[in-house]
């Protein structure tokens, strides 16, 4: 009888293994269509994220075994605009990366923690990452040759075009996409753009020389300064870019044979509707926070451009220009039995002015259930904000009386809050207003 | 009475196409902190169009009497103007866009200015002229005055009832 137990329990332990390995093989492995959408990733996708070099305050500032520190790093610098040589090397920051370092002091968004990583002597007692973590920046890059999306839309719509393309679904043949999505993140493993998988050289070498200042400007303040200023935190917009992190993210999907909508909300709200067979422009010249998208199916894979953006940051990580602009390759994903898993999502992000060059994202949104079994899609209105005082994001007790300098939002609200209380002995390249007139 | 019927359904018909197609003003607040009975005439240069704003705003420094320098605070900083427009579509529609009117670009119009003299106002209905570019007007004089400049949306330079303090 045990005997039995025992064989049926393997039994159906190796099943659900077998299973839970038939579904995972299922996800982020689109159709390869050579030089235009599906390309392989060269490693794991997603990646694992770095993981902190030691637990505990022993950890305080001890490098790595075998890892000789810089004289001068992130953390011990009076004035990182000087550093840019150093900006290079993963030492700088301490091998962490870009989210650890704006997690020292806290257990992560929303939670604060007994054990800060930035440690007893903050900052210079700030631990380390794992230097032997980093995902390859070749699993960033984009792997198509097009230098522009306006181009690698084109040719995927000659290449649907060859076979017979774009197809026009009718509500009986369209896919079957309605319905609420999860992330799908395999043991934890989230995408790259979450800024947790990575040394800080490797995302600083996807930017231009001007961004890449952004981006460390930002780094250090979060991380030395503990100076956060995320969008959510004093209501501003959460941006495009902020779907593929902690920011809203299309978590429900409406298909009918005109358009296509992505649906979600969190800490702000997202709303992109794919105007289908439709070309540019879609309305009059005024940038769109997630932008405007124009889309066509090619049999069962909706193909979108998405162009007219708005600028903007996404915290503890990289900011975009307006030029930014997307190809996005939905591809349904299904179970050996024909079971409908949710959609790999493949994203190629053109920035001229704020990317080196292309880079590419693979998701995959797991369908979770119909729109009659999920809740209701709430709308987030932000109304009590936090407020900077001093430079820190804080709350403010109703009632209170605070001095308060309206930001430029149209120029980098979230910087002039750093420079202004944490750069005054920084010799911070000079960027004047220069308008032709003294 | 046949030319009165055509007449009739013409008047029909233009009421049906301005209800149907003119642009919404989509007021997102009250105009009461702008004084309607002021205009005040300025000559600045762009610092930005901002077009996704509540209502379009036209971020300005004006230039000085002579046109040869820019209006700077105590400090010595730019002082930034404010100018509600009309709405985006309206604007856009008149030509008013972030290519049209890049940094720099030195341009001219009326605004009734806020009630507490703080630097910013309303375009109320004031014409926009825009001087060619690499040039401003004589001293003392606006973008209307200047050969080859263009206009945008409809409206002249209005009267100027105060003059701008500094």
């Amino acid at each position: 009888m045990t005997v039995v137990r025992m064989t049926t329990t393997v039994t159906v332990l190796s099943l659900m293994i077998v299973g839970m390995a038939s579904l995972a093989s299922a996800q982020l492995q689109p159709p390869e269509f050579r030089g235009l959408r599906g390309a392989p990733f060269p490693a794991m996708n997603p990646p694992p994220d770095v993981r902190s070099y030691g637990e505990g305050p022993a950890w305080d500032g001890k490098p790595p075994d075998g890892i000789q520190p810089l004289a001068v790093d992130l953390f011990t610098t009076k004035d990182f605009y000087k550093d840019r040589e150093l900006w290079k090397d993963p030492r700088y920051w301490r091998c962490n990366a870009p989210r650890q370092i704006a997690d020292m002091r806290s257990g992560g968004a929303g939670s604060s923690t007994a054990d800060p990583r930035i440690g007893s002597k903050p900052p210079v007692s700030a631990r380390w990452g794992d230097c032997k973590m980093d995902w390859p920046r070749e699993n960033i890059v984009s792997p198509y040759a097009f230098k522009t999306a306006k181009d690698h839309y084109q040719a995927l719509m000659a290449d649907a075009k060859s076979r017979g393309g774009p197809t026009k679904h009718s509500y009986e043949t369209m896919p079957k996409w309605d319905g609420a999505y999860g992330e799908y993140a395999p043991d934890g493993r989230r995408v790259w753009n979450y800024s947790r998988a990575n040394q800080v050289p490797t995302m600083l070498s996807l930017l231009t020389p001007e961004y890449q200042q952004r981006m460390v400007q930002q780094i250090y303040h979060e991380g030395v300064d503990a100076a956060h200023q995320w969008s959510a935190s004093y209501c501003w917009p959460e941006g495009f870019m902020r779907q593929w992190a902690t920011g809203p993210k299309p978590s429900r999907i409406i298909v009918t044979p005109e358009i296509v909508t992505f649906m979600g909300s969190g800490s702000g709200n997202m709303w992109r509707i794919v105007h289908l067979n439709r070309d540019f422009p879609l309305g009059s010249d005024v940038p769109q926070w997630y932008g405007d998208t124009i889309g066509f199916w090619d049999g069962d894979a909706l193909i979108t451009w998405t162009a007219n953006i708005q600028g903007w940051n996404q915290h503890s990580s990289w900011e975009w220009s307006d030029k930014l602009e997307t190809i996005e390759i939905l591809t349904p994903a299904h179970d050996a039995a024909g079971k409908f898993l949710g959609i790999d999502w493949e994203t190629i992000i053109y920035d001229p002015e704020a990317l080196a060059q292309p880079v590419r994202i693979l998701w995959h949104r797991n369908y979770q259930q119909s729109w009659t079994a999920a809740g209701r899609v709430g709308w987030a209105e932000c109304t009590r904000p936090l407020y900077p005082i001093n430079g820190f994001a804080n709350h403010v007790a109703p009632g209170q009386v605070i001095p308060y300098r309206v930001p430029d939002m149209s120029d980098r609200p979230w910087a002039k809050i750093w420079e202004e209380f944490f750069e005054k002995n920084m010799q911070r390249p000079k960027q004047e207003l220069n308008l032709g007139f003294k | 009475m046949h030319i009165g019927k055509v007449a009739a359904a013409g008047f029909v018909l233009i009421v049906l196409w301005v209800g149907c197609f003119s642009l919404p003003a989509n007021a997102h607040h009250s105009y009461a902190m702008y004084d309607g009975s002021v205009y005040r005439v300025f000559t600045g240069v762009i610092v930005r169009i901002i077009p996704n704003a509540a209502h379009f705003e036209i971020h300005f420094v004006p230039l000085n009497e002579k046109r040869d320098a820019l209006v700077r605070d105590d400090k010595g900083e730019p002082v930034i103007w404010v100018v509600q427009m009309e709405s985006a579509a309206q604007a856009l529609q008149d030509g008013i866009t972030r290519e049209s009117f890049p940094q720099g670009t030195v341009f001219s119009m009326g605004i009734h200015p806020l009630r507490d003299g703080k630097p910013g106002g309303d375009r109320g209905k004031s014409g926009l002229f825009q001087c060619p570019k690499g040039s401003v007007p004589k001293p003392g004089m606006h973008c209307d005055s200047v050969p080859s400049h263009k206009s945008f949306g409809a409206g002249v330079l209005p009267k100027e009832t105060a003059k701008p303090s500094r």
